[in-house]
C-alpha cells in the first residue's frame, strides 16, 4: 500500500512563500516537487488546516487592532514638532508594545510596513496619515487573502480526524503544539492500516522521530531532505 | 466595449467610501418561471422592480439569517435604505448600475425566447449572437460597477471601525469575504466568458470584434447550448458569491441596525461600541460567513485552478506578505 505524505503547518506557510526570498520556501517546494515526481498527493490533516488558517486569522486580526489603535491616537506629525514623523512613531510603537504585548509580532510587521508607506517623508500631515492607516488596514485583509489563495493553489487534500486519536500516548515525547497533528496522524496510519510520513521543518519536532516511530512503527515524522529516501524506503525502491 | 473584467487588483486603486446597499449578482440570471416582474413590458416598470428587488433580498435573505427579530419595523428599515442610498455621493453610479440591470433583464429575456423567424432565415441567428455579445459586454459593465461598489464598501468599513471596539475578527471577516468575493466574480466572468466566445469563433473573448462574432458557423443550436452552459457555469458561483454577500451583510447589517438608538442613526458613519451587540449573534453571523467562503474558495480551486493561480492581489515576493509568512515560520 501506498505511504500517506502528510505536510506540518511549517511546510505548508513555507510554500507559501516566494522561494527566492528564503531557504525554507525552496525546501518547501522541494517537497512538492518530489511528491509530484513520486506520482503522490500532498495532504494535510484537518488540525494542520485549521491551525493555518487559525493562525492566519489572529495574526492578521490584532494587525487590524493595531492599526485602529494608531488610528485613535493623534499623527505622529502633530505630537511634537521637534521629531520626525518617524521618530513619533518610533515612540508611539514603543508605547503600543508595552500596551499590548501578546501582539508583538503584529506591531513588528506592522511597523515595518507603515515605515515603508511612509518613505522618505520627515514629516507626515494628518490626511496622509490617516489614508496610510486605512490603505494598510485594507492591504491587511488582501495579505489574508492573498495567503489563503497560495494555500488553495497547493491542492492540499485534507484528511478527516480519524476516529482514533490518542493523545496520551504521545504527550510526554512531542511538543504541545504539535500533538494534534502527531496524534492524528498516527491515528490515521492506525485507522487506514498504512504507512504514514510527516513532513516537518521543526527541529524539535525531527529531534523526537524515533521516539514517535516506536509508539507508531507506521508513523514516520522525517525532514523535507529525506522525503524521497523515506518514499523508497517504503516502497521497497531503495 | 470590452467582455472581460480588469484582472488587477480594485482595492489598491478605489479610493471612495460608500454605504449604499448592493445588489447580488446571482438572481438576474436565473432562468426562472415568469414572475410579475418578467410580465412588467414598460422599461420603467422594469427598472423599478428590479430596484425594489433589492431591498427585498435585504431583508428577506440577507437579514433572514439574524438569529433575532429586527429592532425597527421592516419598511421602516428599507425606507432608511432607500434614503441613504438616494443620498449617497454615488448615486450616479447606482442609477447607472441600474440601467444597466434594466438592460441586462430585458436581454435576458429576448436570450431566454425561442428565436423568431423561419429556420432558413439567417436573421434569428444574427441576433441571437448580437444579442449575446450586448449581453456579455454589459454583464462585465455590470460586475465592473458592483466590484467597485464592493470595494467602496470595504472602505467605508475600516472607517467604521476605527470609530468602534468592535472585535478585530470584524474587520477581518468583511475585508477576507469582500476579496474573496471579487476573485471570484472576476475570475469566473472572464473565464465563462472567455469559454463561451471561444465555442462559437474558436478564439478568445479579448481576440475577436462583434463583427467578427457575428460570423461564426455555429448553427443556432450550438449558439443557444454554449449560452446556456455560460449561464449554468455562472449562476454556479454567483449563487455561492451571493452567499458570501448574504451573510456579509447580515453581519454588517448586524452590528450597525443594533447598535442604532433609531434608525436615523442607521448607515451613518458613529462610533459603535460592542457593549451594544451580542458577541454570541457575532460569532454565529462569523460562522456562517466562513462556511459560505469556505464553499465558495473551494469551487474556484477546483473548477478555476489555473485562473485562481494566475489571480494575486500581491506579487508574490511582496514584502509584508513575506513578512509575515517569515515571522509565523520562525515563531512555529
Amino acid at each position: 500500500m501506498e505511504p500517506i505524505v502528510l505536510l506540518d503547518t511549517n511546510v505548508v506557510l513555507a510554500r507559501c512563500l516566494d522561494s527566492s526570498m528564503d531557504a525554507k520556501a525552496k525546501l518547501a517546494n522541494e517537497v512538492f516537487r518530489v511528491l509530484s515526481d513520486v506520482a503522490l498527493k500532498p495532504h494535510i490533516t484537518e488540525s494542520v488546516r485549521t491551525e493555518f488558517e487559525t493562525k492566519l486569522h489572529a495574526r492578521v486580526g490584532q494587525i487590524a487592532d493595531a492599526v485602529r489603535r494608531l488610528a485613535q491616537e493623534p499623527a505622529p506629525a502633530s505630537q511634537s514638532s521637534m521629531k520626525s514623523s518617524l521618530e513619533v512613531m518610533e515612540d508611539t510603537f514603543a508605547h503600543l508594545r508595552s500596551e499590548a504585548t501578546e501582539a508583538a509580532g503584529a506591531l513588528q510587521l506592522l511597523e515595518a510596513r507603515l515605515v515603508r508607506g511612509m518613505g522618505e517623508a520627515s514629516v507626515i500631515t494628518p490626511d496622509a496619515w490617516s489614508n496610510l492607516l486605512g490603505m494598510v488596514a485594507v492591504q491587511t485583509s488582501t495579505l489574508l487573502a492573498e495567503i489563503q489563495k497560495r494555500f488553495d493553489t497547493c491542492h492540499l487534500e485534507v484528511i478527516r480526524r480519524s476516529p482514533v486519536v490518542d493523545h496520551e500516548k504521545f504527550r510526554e515525547v512531542v511538543p504541545k503544539t504539535d500533538l494534534e497533528h502527531i496524534a492524528s496522524a498516527a491515528g490515521l496510519a492506525e485507522s487506514k492500516k498504512c504507512k504514514v510520513i510527516f513532513v516537518t521543518l521543526e527541529s524539535q519536532l525531527h529531534a523526537v522521530r524515533d521516539q514517535i516511530s516506536n509508539l507508531q512503527p507506521d508513523l514516520t515524522v522525517t525532514a523535507p531532505v529525506y522525503l524521497l529516501g523515506q518514499i523508497q524506503r517504503i516502497r521497497g525502491t531503495k | 466595449m470590452s467582455l472581460l473584467l480588469r484582472m488587477e487588483p480594485r482595492e489598491e486603486l478605489i479610493r471612495e467610501e460608500t454605504n449604499a446597499s448592493h445588489f447580488g449578482v446571482a438572481t438576474w440570471a436565473q432562468a426562472t418561471s415568469p414572475s410579475p416582474d418578467w410580465r412588467v413590458r414598460q422599461k420603467e416598470s422594469v427598472r423599478t422592480a428590479i430596484f425594489e428587488r433589492k431591498y427585498r433580498q435585504i431583508l428577506d435573505v440577507r437579514l433572514s439569517h439574524l438569529p433575532v427579530r429586527l429592532p425597527f419595523p421592516r419598511t421602516k428599515i428599507i425606507d432608511r435604505l432607500k434614503e441613504n442610498d438616494r443620498s449617497a455621493p454615488n448615486w450616479d453610479a447606482q442609477e447607472r448600475l441600474l440601467e444597466t440591470e434594466t438592460e441586462l433583464a430585458f436581454l435576458h429575456k429576448s436570450l431566454s425566447s425561442p428565436p423568431k423567424g423561419v429556420r432558413s432565415d439567417t436573421a434569428p441567428k444574427m441576433r441571437r449572437l448580437d444579442a449575446i455579445w450586448d449581453y456579455l459586454s454589459l454583464s462585465a459593465r455590470r460586475l465592473e460597477s458592483v466590484l467597485s461598489q464592493r470595494v467602496g464598501r470595504m472602505n467605508f468599513n475600516v472607517g467604521l471601525f476605527f470609530r468602534s471596539d468592535l472585535p478585530s475578527s470584524y474587520l477581518v471577516d468583511l475585508g477576507e469575504s469582500t476579496h474573496w468575493e471579487i476573485a471570484a466574480l472576476s475570475i469566473t466572468a472572464n473565464a465563462e466568458a472567455d469559454s463561451l466566445v471561444r465555442r462559437l469563433s474558436d478564439r478568445g473573448a479579448d481576440q475577436v470584434t462583434k463583427r467578427e462574432f457575428a460570423r461564426t458557423t455555429a448553427s443556432l443550436r450550438e449558439i443557444d447550448n454554449a449560452y446556456r452552459d455560460y449561464l449554468r457555469k455562472m449562476r454556479k458561483v454567483t449563487t455561492i458569491s451571493d452567499k458570501v454577500l448574504e451573510w456579509r451583510d447580515a453581519l454588517e447589517y448586524y452590528v450597525d441596525l443594533f447598535s442604532a438608538d433609531s434608525l436615523a442613526a442607521f448607515r451613518v458613519p458613529r462610533a459603535i461600541s460592542v457593549a451594544s451587540l451580542d458577541l454570541n449573534i457575532l460569532n454565529y453571523l462569523s460562522t456562517g460567513l466562513h462556511g459560505a467562503l469556505q464553499e465558495l474558495r473551494q469551487i474556484l480551486a477546483f473548477e478555476y485552478a489555473a485562473q485562481l493561480a494566475a489571480f494575486s492581489w500581491l506579487p508574490s515576493d511582496d514584502r509584508f506578505a513575506t513578512d509575515l509568512l517569515l515571522y509565523e515560520l520562525e515563531t512555529g
